[in-house]
C-alpha cells in the first residue's frame, strides 16, 4: 500500500495549488503584455516603459495612446469576458452536474442579445447596455421558475432534467426572436448586429462592471469551494455531509447567471469559452473546486486575450471577429475532449 | 449531545410521500452497538424513511432525537458529524479517485479554510485498508464496478466517523463473500465507537445474521401499521409471508437462517 501520508500529493495540497494558482496568475499577466504589446503598429517593450515613466519623444507619445486607449481597455475586457464565462461554466457544469454544460444553457445570452438587438432598432444605441442587463436577467427568472416543480427547482439530470430543458426551450425562444430583429432591422446596422451576436471585443471601453463582476462572483464562491465538492458526487451526498444544497444551488445559480449576463453585456455571445476552459482545466488539474475556480478566473481571461490577439493579428489591418475565432479553436479542443472523456 | 441517550430516538413519527402514508405513530429507539434492520416489499417507503431518519426529508409528524438532541435543534454540518447516510445508488458523472472520495467524508470535520491534513489522510487511509480497496486508491470512481463503489462509498463513511450509520441497500451490487466481509467490517467500525446501524436491506440472510431489532415496514394485513421489535420476534415464517404476501419458508444450517418464498405448487407459466 503506497503511504499517502507522506507522499507528496496529498501532504502538499495546499502548496500545489497556490503553486498552480501563482503558475496562471504570471501566465495571465505576460498574455496581457504580449496583447499590448502586438497589432498592426508593432510597439517595442522599451517603448512602452520609457513612455509609463513619462520620458520620451513623439513616436513614443503615439506608441502610449494606442496601447492606453486601444489596446488596454480591450485586453481587460477580453481577460475579464474569458474569466466570467469560463468561471460560469465551471458553475452550471457543478449545479447540472453535467462536464460539458454551458453558461448559456440559461438563456442568458439570447435575452441579453434580443434587449441588445431592441435598443439598435429602435435607434437608441445608449439603452444597448440597460436593455441587455434586462434581457439576461429577465431569461435567467424565467428559466429558474418555469424549471420549479410543486415549489421547487428540479436539478437532477437523466431522471428530471427540468432545467436544463426550460433553459434550452427559452433559449430557442429567444433565437427566434433575435432572427425576427434582425430580419426588421435596417442594413446599416446589420453588419454590426451580427459581430455583436457572435462576440465582439472591438469597441470596449475600460470595462469596469466586468472586472467588479468577476471579482465579486470568485470572492463569493470561492469560500464555498469544498462544498462544491461534494456537489460534484452527487446532490444526497453532499446534503448527508453537511452542504446546506438548496442555498448552495441558488448561489450557483445566481452567480452563474450574473456572471453570463455581464460578459454578454460586455462582448456579446462569445461562443465555447464556458465549455471548453472549465473542462479542460478540469482534465489538467483535477477537480477540486478550490483550484479550479480561480483557475478558471485566470486560465478563461488568458484564453481569451489570446484569441482576441490573434483575431486582431492574423490579418491585420484587418480584425477578424474574437466569436468567429474563439468557435474556430472552441470546436476541434471540443471534439477532442468528447473523444477523450 | 448526549453519551447515555439513545443514538436514535424516534417518537410518534408519520412519514407521508404525497398522499400515502408510509408510516404511522411509528416509535423505537436505537442504542449504541445496536443494529436495526429495515425491511418490506418493494415500494413500501423504506428510504424514504431512511431519508426521514437521516434528516434529509421533513417527517408529517413527530420527533426525532440524536444522542438526546432533537433534529431540528442541529444544522446540516452539526448532522453530518453525527450521521452517515449511504444512498442506494453512487452516481458519478465527474472523475474523482478513490482515496478523494474515501476523503471526502471527512468534509463535516474541517473548518471552512481548512485543508485535510495528516489526521484526515489516515483516516482515509485506515478505512482504505479495512475495506481491502488499497489496490484502487489511484482508481478513478467512474471506473470502478458497482459492488468496488458500494465498497468506496461505505469507506467514506467509516472515514467520516458517525455515531449513526444510516445504510440503504448496503449490500446491493456485492458478492456474497463482500457482503458479508464488508457488513463484518461495518458493524465491527461501528461497535468500536459505541455508534448505532438502521439499514434498509433485501436479503433476509443477513438480516438474520446482523440484526438486533426489526422494522417491518409496508405490511397490508396490518393497513400499513410498521411492526418494530426484536429480530427473533419480527424475522418468522409468518410475519415475513404476510409482510411480502406471498408464503415463505425457513432454511436453516451451520448456524444461520434465512427465509425464500415458498415454491410454487403450479408454475405460472405452464410447460408447453
Amino acid at each position: 500500500m503506497p503511504d499517502f501520508t507522506a507522499s507528496p500529493p496529498f501532504h502538499q495540497r495546499r502548496q500545489r495549488a497556490w503553486a498552480i494558482l501563482s503558475a496562471l496568475a504570471a501566465l495571465a499577466l505576460a498574455v496581457l503584455l504580449l496583447a499590448l504589446l502586438t497589432g498592426s503598429v508593432k510597439i517595442a517593450f522599451s517603448d512602452l516603459w520609457a513612455g509609463l515613466q513619462g520620458h520620451g519623444d513623439d513616436n513614443t507619445a503615439t506608441a502610449i495612446a494606442i496601447v492606453r486607449d486601444l489596446r488596454l481597455p480591450r485586453a481587460l475586457a477580453a481577460f475579464a469576458c474569458g474569466g466570467l464565462l469560463a468561471l460560469a461554466g465551471a458553475m452550471m457544469q457543478l449545479l447540472l452536474r453535467n462536464p460539458l454544460a454551458d453558461p448559456y444553457v440559461l438563456g442568458v445570452s439570447g435575452g441579453a442579445a434580443v434587449g441588445a438587438l431592441l435598443s439598435w432598432l429602435i435607434v437608441m444605441p445608449w439603452l444597448q447596455t440597460p436593455l441587455a442587463v434586462l434581457g439576461a436577467l429577465f431569461s435567467a427568472l424565467l428559466v429558474w421558475f418555469g424549471a420549479r416543480h410543486r415549489g421547487e427547482v428540479s436539478w437532477e439530470t437523466g431522471t428530471a432534467p427540468r432545467l436544463l430543458l426550460t433553459g434550452v426551450v427559452v433559449a430557442a425562444g429567444w433565437g427566434a426572436l433575435i432572427v425576427l430583429l434582425l430580419s426588421l432591422a435596417p442594413d446599416a446596422q446589420l453588419r454590426s448586429a451580427l459581430t455583436w451576436l457572435m462576440g465582439d471585443l472591438s469597441g470596449a471601453a475600460m470595462p469596469w462592471t466586468a472586472w467588479t463582476v468577476l471579482a465579486l462572483t470568485l470572492l463569493l464562491i470561492w469560500p464555498q469551494a469544498r462544498n462544491l465538492n461534494q456537489l460534484a458526487f452527487s446532490n444526497v451526498h453532499a446534503e448527508a455531509l453537511g452542504v446546506p444544497l438548496k442555498r448552495t444551488q441558488a448561489w450557483l445559480y445566481g452567480l452563474a447567471a450574473l456572471a453570463t449576463a455581464a460578459a454578454v453585456v460586455t462582448a456579446g455571445c462569445l461562443p465555447f469559452v464556458g465549455l471548453i476552459v472549465p473542462h479542460a482545466l478540469r482534465l489538467l488539474l483535477g477537480n477540486d473546486q478550490r483550484i479550479l475556480l480561480p483557475a478558471c478566473a485566470l486560465g478563461g481571461g488568458a484564453f481569451l486575450v489570446l484569441a482576441d490577439t490573434a483575431a486582431r493579428v492574423l490579418v491585420a489591418p484587418q480584425a477578424l471577429p474574437t466569436g468567429v475565432f474563439t468557435a474556430l479553436i472552441g470546436v476541434p479542443v471540443f471534439l477532442l475532449l468528447l473523444r477523450r472523456a | 449531545m448526549n453519551a447515555a441517550a439513545p443514538v436514535l430516538q424516534v417518537r410518534e413519527l408519520t412519514v407521508k410521500r404525497g398522499a400515502r402514508v408510509l408510516c404511522e405513530a411509528l416509535s423505537f429507539e436505537v442504542r449504541p452497538n445496536d443494529c436495526c434492520v429495515i425491511i418490506g416489499p418493494n415500494g413500501a417507503g423504506k428510504s424514504t424513511l431512511l431519508l426521514t431518519l437521516a434528516g434529509l426529508l421533513s417527517p408529517e409528524r413527530g420527533n426525532i432525537e440524536w444522542s438526546g438532541a432533537p433534529l431540528s435543534s442541529l444544522n446540516a454540518l452539526e448532522r453530518a458529524r453525527h450521521r452517515a447516510f449511504l444512498a442506494s445508488q453512487q452516481n458519478d458523472v465527474f472523475s474523482a479517485t478513490v482515496f478523494d472520495a474515501v476523503l471526502a467524508g471527512r468534509h463535516p470535520h474541517l473548518a471552512a479554510w481548512q485543508w485535510e491534513g495528516v489526521d484526515d489522510v489516515a483516516a482515509a487511509e485506515t478505512a482504505l485498508t479495512h475495506l481491502k480497496l488499497e489496490p484502487l486508491a489511484m482508481r478513478d470512481v467512474r471506473t470502478l464496478s458497482a459492488g468496488e463503489r458500494q465498497r468506496v462509498a461505505l469507506a467514506a463513511m467509516l472515514a467520516q466517523a458517525p455515531s449513526l450509520y444510516l445504510l440503504d441497500e448496503p449490500a446491493s451490487h456485492l458478492d456474497p463473500t463482500q457482503q458479508t466481509e464488508a457488513l463484518d467490517t461495518v458493524l465491527a467500525h461501528a461497535r468500536k465507537h459505541r455508534a448505532a446501524v438502521v439499514m434498509v436491506l433485501h436479503e433476509l440472510h443477513l438480516a438474520t445474521r446482523y440484526a438486533d431489532h426489526v422494522i417491518l415496514l409496508g405490511d397490508k394485513s396490518t393497513n400499513g401499521k410498521a411492526q418494530t421489535g426484536s429480530a427473533a420476534e419480527m424475522l418468522t415464517t409468518e410475519r415475513l409471508s404476510a409482510l411480502f404476501g406471498a408464503p415463505m419458508v425457513t432454511l436453516e444450517g451451520d448456524a444461520l437462517k434465512s427465509f425464500v418464498p415458498a415454491r410454487d405448487q403450479e408454475p405460472l407459466i405452464p410447460d408447453p
